[in-house]
């Protein structure tokens, strides 16, 4: 129950009493489509490198459909040149490296795509060492009207001598009693910075429906920690907060360090704690 | 620097008022009136031309005075009145109560060459301006509905929001950044229909002076202007009506003596009649309805010569319904309502000819509330939610004018403000829930001042003042000082030229993104993490009278800087309610999470050439204008124009008298007014595309990816709507009957037919081929609209 659905009622019913048209007296801002390059770099994961178009507003239809390039030159380098050439994977649809894991800490890497004369790149140094979590810890609450929740609780130990940004993220985890497979879905996660506490143990709690029982006894909490650079944190700060364009809320644009296109080059590190349930 | 200012400022006005009491002298005192009814005129001019010097008369119409003993001639004028001059000879302190008689009433009366005319050159005060009550009523207005703010509107250096948005938009501020006083009361929601009319229709006003800079010391609260409107006292001698009808609502006057002379009433009414028109249309199972309505009321006693009291208040609510009942007893009933009440009682004292004080007690209170209600199978179901301020108010101001050279003013303010960000109440029968949470914060926001409008030599007049004023919020308490000057320099007998300098704090904030007037903007307070507002300007222009033809000529510049002024953070929406994962309600609206604080820039120029009165009346106004605002958590961190930066605001007002009413003749009055603003700037999106979120859990290995598609944007506020311009022309035809007096008028709105953009949008347009593409489309509210309306006055 929402008083925007009342707001909304009521701008439904001024509206009943005024007119539109196609705006004709001024043009719409124009723009070209533009290369979109998603990479988020780590030592602890393969690398993967997202490349698609962007559709202009005016004049195009709108589609949910990702619209892959791929047949452009993406490479990965750093300052000491050349670190690999990604090719592009038919079925999964992204580019990776096949030579494995090339991230270094501390290294500055640049990704660039190149598609006829749209060129696009961008930089992100990987941060040098993850935090690691000194204490993760669960509880369970139950409500009459929403039946169990579950709470996680995260600790660990800011290094303090800079701006550190960092993701919380939650995983349950379980293998099934009767296939023996093991699965994992997502319970919560937050996106903060150490402004204000430098140097101090951070405690990180957040809460989610508790549906631990997947048909399994043997089941867990899987808790990571990343350390992230600025853009990952802008980023996801940004895209995790969007929920479309609300008429009634700002404009809320999403983050991008890619010259000459969109997306975020950007890096972490991660740690991880397994929590046995009870 | 404020110590330095206010060190000097103080020894001025001593140094001064020491050389001043050298001579003896004799007061003469009183207050002007108007003849026939005993109201009393706020800003009359009272001057001794022999003597070049003069006062004005308070905002009670009260003077003061003090002059060397001697055979005096005194003038006495105020605009729309016909001044009168007296002889005597001053050998003591004098009492001079002077009624000015209409200028309407003297049909017959040739009147001199004396022009009633009050010339801005010789005021100290800048960015100042007056606006006579009968102009208000005679400019044409949307569906014939008389308003204040939509006046104030045509004003140069004042903006409005959007199409019929009452909204005012001063040097740059937001609607939040306006004090707004009727009768020393606040009115915190100036609107009725989501913006779309102000409270105020003219009926039971008196005067209307709006302060966009240069403020004196009395004044403080709000960052960028003051609109100060004092209601009519009401007909001391007779008891006199107005009532009107029109297309929208009717409204009814009545004003009378209580006691004859001493004692007076005004009622003023107003209701829309929308809902009561279409509820036969309606059916039977189900109506939706709208209306508002307004009563003023206002009385006043007079004591005797040294004390008078008045008491007066406001009442005006919306109420926007919708109910529905089904054959088996099922019932849905849901409504949204808001309104102002205010109150203000005070007490003017004479302690002496040279010293006047008012007090008053003044409550305001705003709220807004949003109720569901409904019974299915004998299960209730309740959910109601409500905000508001309240404030309870003493002011003390005391009014002392020493000699001619000075008039000095001093007050208190205490304000006790009670903030309700949110009341909830929600009962269930099915689920069996009863929560009841109310979160109300309680602060005090309270000032003390002091001014001077002194005369210094022939040519210099100065205001000069500090105000102090402070805040307490949660746990902090906020002092601030801010000085206050104005100077004027008299370059020739008409022509003046002007600076101020002033500096202003609001410790409230209205939270509100949509800038249109709704009654879900919320007040809030400055809080230890939200610190007030707060800015500073400097404007200095040029002030020209051309006395024979009645028109003064004004050109200002300002520029103003302010800090802490507040808006939403990206993503952030209206106030919702919303319930946690248990289905609890949350405890309140967290408001401080939602909202940033930056920083503004204003700066631009003004001119403006009005003549208040005479056959031919109105004014040209003009601003060219800039306004940027930076806040580390918007656009990036970038500066952007704000969404009403204006760079062009042209206004053209005209009341043309074409035929003066007399007993044998129609009175006819044409009216027209003329707009052009460059369009708001907004933010468009411009692209999409399909954006991840990374996923670092156990699927890393694959690092599934969310993707969801989101918008790429203009940078904010970069796209220019399209130019908003229209017209609106009026005729009143007025006839005088032996009872009566009655005047038709016929208006149109827009009159030709304008499509001025309220808001755009993102729209499909299919092709032949099956291809649908996105389009700009605009949605424009009022078309051409034509009224009429009937008033009758006795």
């Amino acid at each position: 129950m929402k008083i925007k659905l009342y707001t909304l009622a009521l701008f439904a019913w001024i509206g009943l009493s005024s007119c539109e048209k196609l705006v004709t007296n001024i043009d719409p801002p124009k723009t070209e489509k533009k290369l979109v390059l998603f990479t988020f770099l780590s030592p602890e994961e393969k690398i993967r490198v997202d490349l698609s178009w962007s559709r202009p507003v005016f004049g195009s239809g709108s589609s949910s459909d990702i619209v892959y390039e791929p047949g452009a030159e993406v490479v990965l380098s750093s300052s000491e040149g050349l670190v690999d050439t990604l090719v592009f994977d038919e079925i999964k649809q992204y580019y990776y490296s096949s030579k494995g894991s090339l991230i270094k800490p501390g290294v500055t890497y640049t990704v660039s795509a190149k598609k006829g004369a749209v060129q696009v790149k961008g930089s992100t140094t990987i941060p040098v060492n993850p935090i690691p979590l000194s204490l993760v810890d669960y509880q369970r609450v139950y409500d009459p009207n929403s039946g169990t929740r579950i709470r996680i609780k995260s600790e660990w130990k800011d290094p303090g001598n800079e701006v550190y940004y960092y993701r919380t993220y939650n995983e349950f985890t379980f293998i099934s009693d009767f296939s023996g497979d093991t699965t994992a879905y997502e319970l919560c996660g937050k996106y903060l910075q150490n402004t204000g506490k430098e140097g101090e143990t951070l405690v990180n709690t957040c809460e989610s429906y508790d549906n631990s029982w997947q048909g399994s006894t043997k089941t867990w909490i899987g808790a990571y920690l990343l350390t992230c650079d600025k853009a990952y944190y802008e980023y996801h700060r940004r895209r995790e907060n969007y929920y479309g364009d609300d008429p009634f809320s700002e404009p809320f644009p999403q983050y991008s360090n890619v010259e000459g296109g969109l997306g975020v080059v950007a890096s972490f590190r991660k740690s991880f704690k397994l929590v046995s349930l009870q | 620097m404020y110590r330095k200012i206010s060190y000097f400022l103080w020894l001025l006005l001593l140094t001064l008022h020491a050389n001043a009491q050298q001579k003896p002298k004799f007061t003469i005192s009183g207050y002007v009136t108007e003849k026939g009814s005993g109201e009393l005129l706020p800003g009359a001019s009272i001057a001794i031309p022999a003597l070049k010097t003069g006062t004005v008369t308070n905002n009670y119409g009260f003077f003061s005075l003090t002059v060397p003993s001697d055979s005096i001639e005194l003038l006495v004028s105020y605009v729309g009145y016909a001044p009168r001059a007296f002889r005597f000879l001053l050998t003591t302190d004098k009492t001079l109560d002077v009624e000015l008689e209409d200028n309407k009433q003297l049909q017959e009366v040739v009147i001199s060459a004396q022009k009633s005319y009050q010339k801005i050159s010789e005021q100290t005060r800048m960015s100042t301006i007056e606006i006579p009550v009968h102009q208000i009523k005679e400019i044409p207005a949307l569906l014939g509905e008389k308003d204040v703010l939509k006046v104030i509107q045509l004003l140069p250096g004042v903006q409005k929001g959007g199409e019929g948005n009452s909204g005012l938009y001063v040097r740059g501020g937001g609607p939040d950044q306006n004090l707004i006083i009727l009768d020393d009361a606040t009115v915190y929601n100036a609107f009725h229909l989501f913006g779309f009319f102000s409270l105020f229709n003219g009926d039971a006003l008196k005067s209307v002076e709006l302060t966009k800079g240069g403020f004196p010391a009395r004044y403080g609260g709000r960052l960028s202007s003051v609109l100060e409107m004092q209601m009519k006292d009401g007909d001391k001698e007779e008891i006199h009506g107005e009532a009107g009808i029109g297309i929208l609502s009717s409204r009814l006057v009545l004003e009378g003596p209580i006691i004859k002379k001493k004692s007076s009433f005004l009622v003023s009414g107003r209701r829309t009649y929308f809902d009561i028109l279409t509820r036969p249309l309606m059916p039977a199972e189900g109506t939706v309805g709208y209306y508002f309505y307004d009563l003023n009321a206002k009385a006043n006693y007079e004591l005797d010569e040294k004390n008078r009291f008045f008491l007066s208040g406001y009442l005006g609510r919306d109420r926007f319904y919708l109910k529905s009942k089904d054959g088996a007893g099922n019932s849905n009933n849901a409504g949204i309502s808001w309104g102002n009440a205010t109150g203000t009682l005070r007490w003017n004292h004479l302690f002496n000819p040279r010293l006047f004080a008012n007090t008053s007690l003044v409550f305001s209170n705003y709220d807004f509330g949003i109720s569901a209600e409904s019974e299915i199978d004998n299960s209730k179901f309740l959910l109601s939610y409500s905000s508001g301020i309240r404030d309870i108010s003493i002011k003390y101001d005391l009014d002392y004018r020493p000699n001619p050279r000075h008039t000095i003013r001093s007050g208190v303010h205490l304000i006790n403000h009670v903030f309700t960000p949110s009341a909830i109440v929600l009962k269930d029968d099915f689920s069996g829930l009863d929560q009841q949470k109310k979160n109300q914060i309680s602060s005090f926001e309270n000032a003390v001042y002091v001014e001077d409008d002194l005369k210094l030599g022939t040519r210099w007049k100065m205001n000069g003042g500090l105000r102090l004023s402070h805040f307490k919020a949660q746990t902090k308490n906020y002092f601030r000082a801010e000085p206050r000057l104005s100077v004027l320099y008299q370059l020739k007998s008409d022509l003046a030229a002007k600076g101020s300098f002033a500096t202003m704090n609001q410790y409230i904030h209205m939270i509100s993104n949509t800038g249109i007037g709704l009654p879900t903007d919320l007040w809030v307070p400055s809080s230890d993490v939200l610190k007030p507002q707060n800015s500073w300007q400097i404007a200095g222009g040029l002030a020209k009278d051309l006395v024979e033809k009645e028109l003064l000529i004004s050109v200002e510049g300002y520029y103003k800087e302010s800090k802490n002024v507040i808006a939403y953070k990206e993503g952030a929406s209206f106030v919702e309610l919303e319930f946690d994962g248990s289905g609890n309600l949350q405890d309140n609206y967290n408001w401080e999470e939602n909202i940033t604080s930056g920083r503004g820039w204003s700066y631009g120029a003004e001119f403006l050439i009005q003549k208040k009165s005479g056959k031919f009346s109105g004014w040209i106004g003009y601003t060219l204008s800039w306004t940027q605002l930076q806040f580390d958590e918007l656009n990036f961190g970038r500066k952007f124009y704000a969404k009403y930066d204006r760079r062009h605001d042209i206004s053209l007002v005209g009341i043309w008298k074409i035929q003066e009413m007399k007993k044998e003749q129609n009175g006819v009055t044409l009216s027209g007014t003329w707009v052009y603003g460059t369009g708001n700037a907004i933010t468009l999106p411009i692209s999409d595309y399909n954006a991840p979120t990374h996923n670092p859990g156990r699927n890393a290995a694959e690092q599934f990816y969310n993707y969801n598609l989101v918008s790429q944007y203009t940078d904010r506020g970069a796209f220019r709507m399209a130019a908003y311009h229209r017209m609106d022309i009026g005729l009143q035809v007025t006839k005088q009957f032996e009872k009566y007096q009655r005047t038709f008028e016929f208006s149109v709105y827009n009159l030709y037919n304008r499509m001025n953009p309220f808001f755009y949008y993102i729209a499909y347009s299919n092709s032949f081929s099956g291809n649908s593409t996105r389009v700009l489309k605009q949605v424009s509210l009022f078309p051409l609209i034509p009224s009429v309306s009937y008033h009758i006055k006795f």
